[in-house]
């Protein structure tokens, strides 16, 4: 069996585990239930080789984490500031990502990231929610896109 | 007894279910396959809670229950539809 087909059982695992509280009188029919769906997940959804480089994984939470901050701490400046300072509207950023769904994923990590939001894509082109018209938005779509080429190399758009 | 007999002959019917998805044509043969399998997981689960007495079977069930409606409709809506060709027939 292979790596990441154990990675998806102890996953489904996990989740057993958190449903029951911890219920130790039920691990061995969670255990039984995660191989099961490990196995089903695998056969219908079977992993692509090479299609994600888990070493950047760690950089990748990272940046997401510390972007997430600094997210919310300008989020929190604008609801505590005595001037209202909000600028809200919708920006367009050509995308360097290849298709509809990894372009999805851009746009939910960015929903998760306090002060934007992904509403949409057409293929070419997110639109994003901004808070503040910082002019900064862009840029940081563009270096959110980087870290998820980085993490999937195959998810950039051919030039 | 009853609920051991009903636990059972659901295990058998999840099996059943499957193998149905493991050697499904398409994908969606398999997807029918696995959300039959879920759906007969979900009734295994809610006999079990009450047989063994573990209320925390009921939750994992509810969860399941969330997670299938979201699957199909998920495989539903982004599936593509076959082209039309000719346009539509009238009469």
């Amino acid at each position: 069996m292979k790596l990441a087909r154990w990675f998806s059982v102890s996953l489904f695992f996990a989740a057993w585990l958190v449903l029951t509280s911890g219920n130790t009188s039920l691990w061995l029919l969670g255990l039984a239930a995660a191989f099961l769906a490990g196995m089903v997940s695998a056969n219908a959804l079977p992993a692509e080789r090479g299609n994600i480089v888990w070493s950047r994984l760690p950089v990748f939470l990272a940046f997401f984490l510390i972007k997430s901050l600094k997210g919310g701490l300008r989020v929190a400046f604008l609801a505590l500031s005595p001037q209202v300072k909000l600028q809200p509207s919708v920006v367009a950023v050509p995308s360097r990502l290849k298709n509809e769904s990894v372009q999805k994923l851009g746009l939910s990590l960015m929903t998760l990231m306090p002060g934007t939001i992904g509403v949409s894509t057409d293929g070419r082109v997110l639109q994003v929610h901004q808070l503040e018209d910082h002019g900064d938005t862009a840029s940081e779509v563009a270096a959110l896109e980087q870290q998820i080429i980085a993490l999937m190399p195959n998810a950039e758009r051919d030039a | 007894m009853m609920l051991a007999v009903a636990a059972t002959c659901l295990l058998v019917l999840v099996l059943v279910a499957l193998v149905a998805t493991f050697y499904g044509r398409s994908n969606a043969d398999k997807l029918l396959g696995a959300l039959l399998a879920s759906g007969l997981g979900m009734a295994l689960l809610a006999i079990s809670a009450l047989w063994l007495g573990q209320s925390a079977l009921l939750d994992v069930a509810l969860v399941m229950a969330a997670l299938a409606v979201t699957v199909g409709s998920t495989y539903a809506k982004n599936r593509r539809r076959p082209e039309v060709h000719g346009g539509r027939k009238n009469g």
